[in-house]
C-alpha cells in the first residue's frame, strides 16, 4: 500500500463548521421544570465560587491523503491535528491549564491500521520534537468523513478533560453541547455559541428575544434517550441596532442527572458571572457569545498545534522518504 | 558556580555578535550580567560566545491590544508573561564567529568563567576598577594604564555628586594598595590638583564615618580601606601676608604654604604660564613673551626685585628695550602682564626664607596634593602648568619611564581647552601624546569631554562616564557607550561610573566604595580619641 498526498486543500471542507449532530426533532421539550411563570430570571449576585474552568479544543487538518491498496479503490485520510486545554479562573487570575495536543492519521474504510506503511508514516521529526500521529478509522469514505473523525476525537478529548476538571471545580463551562460526556452528573455546562434552532415554541421564545443581559429564562428540559438535558438561554451582551435580537444570547445546558436543584444553581452562577467575561467588539469579531478566556484559548491552542506549514512539509517529506 | 538563567530564543534572530535570551521564571537577570553560552560544533569543536546583558525586556504574549492587561489583572483573559535579555558578546573563544542556536542553554557567569567573559584572565597585571552591580570585582588592565600599551584615564560627569575626583582618587588608592605596583610602589608619584572644595586636604585622614559594608567592598577589592599614606599638601600662600601661611579654610596643620621667588621666576622662565589664557595667542604677543623670558633669564642680578609688582615695573621698563615691536603689541603686553600680577602676583616672591621648604616637591611624598581652588582661574593656570612642566622636565631629565607618576587634574576644559592655544594645553598635549613612554600618566577630568581637545581625550585609553547631562552624553566623544549604557549615564547614582577599556568591547557599570579617608573636615577622625570634657 501507498499512501499520497491529495493536493485538494487541506482546509477546504473545514473551511465550514461540521454541524453537532443533534437530532433535536425527535426530543422533548418541558418548559415547567422550573414550576415557575415563563419569564426573565435576574438571579442575585452572590460570592463567585472558584474556581471556574473553561473548556474548549482546535483542530486542523495537515494534510489530506488518498491510500492506494493497488485495487483501485480511492481510500480517503488525512493528517490531522487538534488541542483541547481550559482556562481556570480564580479570584483575579485566569491561567491556561492541561493544554493537550493530539494528532492523529484518519484512514477511511478498508485500509488495515495495522499496516506497515501507515506505522512508517505516522511519526514525524521536526527538529528536537517528534510527532506521533495515531491512526484511526473514519466511520466511511466520504471526504467530510476524515475531519468528522478528527473532530471527534477532538469533541472526546474535551469531554475527557472537561469531567477530570470537575472533580474539582466549581463549574466547567464546556464548549458545545455535552453529547461527548460519558458521566452525567459533573458540574459541567455546555455553552452553545450559535442558536442553530429554537427549541422552543414561539411564544416561549419571545423571552429570549427581549432578555436583558445577565438574565436567563426558566429552565427548560429536552429530553431525548440516555441525552436528557436542562437548558436556558442567558443574554452575555446586548445585540448592535444592526444585530439580530438573538445576538448576545447563549444556550447552555447541564446533564439532568445533575439534579434540578444543582441544575439551577449553576444557571444562576452562569448568569451572574459569564457576562463578565465578555469582550468588547473589537477583541473579537464573535464576541460577545465567544467569552474572552475561550478566545484567549483558541489562540493558545492554535499555537500549540504548531506552525502548519512546518508540519506539512515535514510529512510531505516523511512520505516520501516511506515510499521509497 | 555558573547558573542557568535562560535559553537563546528563536523569535529574534542571534547573531555571533549579539543575541537575545528569553529568561527563566525563576531566574534574575539584571543589566550588566555576564552570561556565556557553548556551541558545539557538527565538527566536533565548541564554541563560547561570552556576553553583557544590555537591555531587558519584559511583555505580555498573547495580548493583542493594550488594554488586555486590565483584563488580565481582572483575571478575565488569561495572557502569558515574558522577560528577554539582550546580550552583547564580549569575547569569542576560540575565535570562530558562529550563531549560538535557539534553545541553548545560557548561564550567569561566575568565577573562572566570568574572568573569560571580561578578558581577565589574559591581563598579566590587573588594578581593581570596583565592583560590579553583582558585587563581583571588574579589573583593569595595568599594561593599558602604565603605558606599555596604553596610558591615561578620562573622566567625564556632571559636576555636584562627587564621583569624578572620588574614583580618581580610589583608582590611586588602588594601584598604590592593590601590590600590583610591586616595589615600584614606594617610589611611585601622584600629583593630585584639588581645583574646587577641600575635600582632597585630607586624604591622609581617615574617615571616621566608613560604614561596615564600605569595608566588606575594600576587602571584596583586596584593599584595606584606610587613608594614603604618604600624602604632601601644599596651599597657596595667603595674600597680602608677610608671613608665609597656606590660604586654606578646613585645614592647616601639615599643610605647607607654597610659592615661588622671583629668582626662579626668572632662571626658569614661567613668564609664559602668566598669558595662560587660551585665546592669548597672537604670535607677535608670544614673540614678546619669549624676548622677555629669555632677557629675564640673563638678567644678572634680580636681587633689589622685592615684590612682584617690583619686578613687574622693571620689566615694563625695560621690554622695549629688549624687544622691538609694535606699541600696540607691547601695550597688550603689559596691560595683560599687570592683570596677571594683580591674580598671581601674591605667589611669587622676592625675599624667602627657606624658600626650599615652600616649593611644591612632588617628589618627597607618594601623593602631592595641590590645592588650587581658592586662586582666581589666572592663577590656576599659572600653577598647574609650572608644576606640570617642571615635574615634565624632571622626567625627561630622568630618562627612565619607571616609577610612574601620576597626574589628576579635573576641569580638564579649562587647561586644555577644544579651541585655542595656550601654554598649558601645550603641556597637557606633551603628556598624553609623550607621557605614556616617559610615565607620566594623565587622569583628567571634566564635566563635557567635548570642551575637551580632542588629542587628549583620544589619547586615553580608560574612559570613565559619571552622570552625564543626556545632550551631553549623544555626543560623538561618547561614541563608545552602547545605546543602553548612554541612556543609564543620564541616571547614575554617585559612587557608579560606566568604565570603557580598550580589550573589552562593552563599557561596564562599576560601583566603587565611598572614600575611606575623610573628604572633609568632619569625617576626620579625632586623634587622641574620647571627649575631653569626659572627666567633668
Amino acid at each position: 500500500m501507498m499512501i499520497r498526498i491529495d493536493p485538494w486543500p487541506a482546509e477546504y471542507e473545514s473551511a465550514f463548521q461540521i454541524e453537532e449532530l443533534e437530532p433535536d426533532s425527535e426530543g422533548k421539550i418541558y418548559t415547567d421544570v422550573e414550576n415557575i411563570e415563563w419569564r426573565a430570571v435576574e438571579p442575585k449576585p452572590g460570592p463567585r465560587p472558584e474556581p471556574l474552568h473553561f473548556v474548549d479544543g482546535v483542530r486542523r487538518v495537515e494534510t489530506r491523503i488518498i491510500l492506494d491498496d493497488e485495487t483501485g479503490r480511492i481510500i480517503r485520510g488525512l493528517f490531522g491535528s487538534f488541542a483541547v486545554g481550559c482556562v481556570r479562573v480564580e479570584q483575579n487570575t485566569a491561567a491556561f491549564q492541561e493544554i493537550r495536543v493530539g494528532r492523529r492519521i484518519v484512514v477511511g474504510t478498508g485500509a488495515p491500521l495495522e499496516d506497515q506503511v501507515i506505522a512508517d508514516a505516522n511519526s514525524v521529526k521536526i527538529g528536537n520534537t517528534e510527532l506521533t500521529f495515531e491512526p484511526v478509522a473514519a466511520s466511511d469514505n466520504k471526504p467530510a468523513a476524515a475531519v468528522e473523525c478528527l473532530q471527534n476525537s477532538m469533541r472526546e478529548a474535551e469531554a475527557r478533560l472537561a469531567e477530570e476538571l470537575s472533580r474539582d471545580s466549581a463549574c466547567v463551562f464546556a464548549d458545545g453541547p455535552l453529547t461527548y460526556f460519558a458521566g452525567i452528573n459533573q458540574p459541567a455546562v455546555g455553552v452553545i455559541k450559535r442558536l442553530v434552532e429554537a427549541y422552543l415554541p414561539s411564544p416561549q421564545f419571545d423571552l429570549v428575544r427581549r432578555l436583558r443581559t445577565g438574565r436567563r429564562t426558566p429552565l427548560f428540559m429536552i429530553t431525548k434517550g440516555q441525552y436528557d438535558r436542562y437548558s436556558w438561554y442567558l443574554r452575555v451582551g446586548e445585540p448592535r441596532a444592526v444585530d439580530h435580537d438573538v445576538a448576545g444570547v447563549l444556550r447552555l445546558e447541564v446533564r439532568t442527572g445533575l439534579g434540578l436543584q444543582r441544575a439551577i444553581e449553576l444557571a444562576d452562577l452562569s448568569s451572574t458571572c459569564l457576562p463578565n467575561f465578555t469582550a468588547e467588539s473589537f477583541r473579537d469579531p464573535r464576541s460577545p457569545q465567544n467569552l474572552m478566556p475561550v478566545g484567549s484559548l483558541e489562540n493558545e491552542l492554535r499555537h500549540r498545534l504548531g506552525d502548519s506549514l512546518t508540519i506539512r512539509r515535514a510529512i510531505e517529506a516523511r512520505l516520501f522518504q516511506v515510499s521509497q | 558556580m555558573s547558573t542557568e538563567i535562560g535559553k537563546v530564543l528563536g523569535t529574534q534572530d542571534a547573531e555571533p555578535l549579539e543575541f537575545w535570551i528569553a529568561v527563566s521564571p525563576d531566574q534574575v537577570v539584571q543589566l550588566d550580567d555576564v552570561v556565556f553560552v557553548t556551541r558545539e560544533l557538527p565538527n566536533g569543536g565548541r564554541v563560547s560566545l561570552y556576553g553583557i546583558v544590555d537591555i531587558l525586556k519584559a511583555r505580555h504574549e498573547g495580548a493583542r491590544f493594550d488594554s488586555d492587561v486590565f483584563l488580565s489583572e481582572q483575571g478575565i483573559f488569561p495572557l502569558g508573561k515574558s522577560i528577554i535579555a539582550h546580550v552583547s558578546v564580549t569575547r569569542v573563544e576560540p575565535e570562530i564567529f558562529v550563531p549560538p542556536l535557539p534553545g541553548q542553554s545560557v548561564f550567569r557567569a561566575a568565577g573562572a568563567d566570568r574572568h573569560q567573559a571580561l578578558f581577565f584572565d589574559s591581563m598579566n597585571t590587573k588594578f581593581p576598577l570596583g565592583l560590579s552591580r553583582d558585587g563581583e570585582v571588574v579589573y583593569g588592565n595595568l599594561e593599558f594604564l602604565d603605558g606599555s600599551r596604553g596610558a591615561h584615564i578620562n573622566i567625564s560627569g556632571i559636576s555636584g555628586v562627587a564621583t569624578k575626583t572620588s574614583y580618581a582618587t580610589f583608582l590611586l588608592y588602588g594601584l598604590f594598595q592593590s601590590g600590583i605596583l610591586e616595589e615600584q610602589a614606594t617610589n611611585t608619584r601622584a600629583i593630585i590638583f584639588n581645583v574646587k572644595g577641600e575635600d582632597l586636604l585630607f586624604l591622609d585622614k581617615p574617615n571616621a564615618r566608613r560604614k561596615p559594608e564600605t569595608s566588606e567592598a575594600y576587602a571584596k577589592l583586596g584593599l584595606t580601606p584606610n587613608a594614603f599614606s604618604s600624602v604632601a599638601i601644599f596651599a597657596p600662600v595667603k595674600a597680602r601676608e608677610e608671613v608665609l601661611l597656606p590660604d586654606t579654610g578646613s585645614r592647616q596643620e601639615g599643610v605647607t604654604a607654597f610659592c615661588w621667588t622671583i629668582e626662579e621666576f626668572c632662571r626658569e622662565r614661567y613668564l609664559r604660564f602668566l598669558f595662560a589664557e587660551a585665546d592669548d595667542e597672537t604670535s607677535h604677543l608670544s614673540a614678546v613673551i619669549d624676548r622677555v623670558e629669555a632677557a629675564l633669564a640673563l638678567e644678572a642680578d634680580l636681587s633689589p626685585y622685592e615684590t612682584f609688582d617690583h619686578l613687574v615695573d622693571f620689566i615694563c621698563l625695560s621690554v622695549t628695550h629688549w624687544v622691538s615691536a609694535a606699541q600696540g603689541t607691547i601695550a597688550a603686553f603689559e596691560r595683560r602682564l599687570r592683570a596677571a600680577s594683580f591674580r598671581i602676583g601674591h605667589l611669587i616672591r622676592g625675599r624667602v626664607s627657606e624658600s626650599d621648604r615652600h616649593r611644591i616637591d612632588w617628589k618627597k611624598k607618594q601623593v602631592t596634593v595641590v590645592d588650587i581652588h581658592n586662586l582666581h582661574d589666572r592663577a590656576k593656570r599659572f600653577v598647574v602648568g609650572v608644576v606640570l612642566r617642571r615635574m615634565f622636565e624632571d622626567k625627561e631629565k630622568t630618562g627612565t619611564a619607571r616609577p610612574l607618576v601620576f597626574i589628576v587634574l579635573d576641569e580638564l576644559n579649562k587647561y586644555a581647552p577644544r579651541d585655542g592655544w595656550s601654554p598649558i594645553k601645550e603641556v597637557l598635549l606633551d603628556i598624553s601624546e609623550r607621557g605614556r613612554s616617559l610615565g607620566v600618566i594623565l587622569i583628567g577630568a571634566q564635566q563635557t569631554a567635548s570642551e575637551v581637545e580632542r588629542r587628549v581625550v583620544g589619547n586615553c585609553a580608560f574612559r570613565v562616564v559619571g552622570r552625564l547631562d543626556l545632550a551631553e552624553a549623544s555626543r560623538d566623544e561618547y561614541r563608545f557607550l552602547t545605546a543602553a549604557s548612554r541612556g543609564r549615564a543620564g541616571i547614575l547614582k554617585p559612587g557608579s561610573v560606566i568604565v570603557h577599556q580598550p580589550e573589552i568591547p562593552t563599557p561596564l557599570l562599576v560601583q566603587f566604595p565611598f572614600p575611606s579617608w575623610a573628604t572633609r573636615v568632619s569625617e576626620v577622625e579625632k586623634s587622641g580619641g574620647g571627649d575631653p570634657f569626659d572627666g567633668f
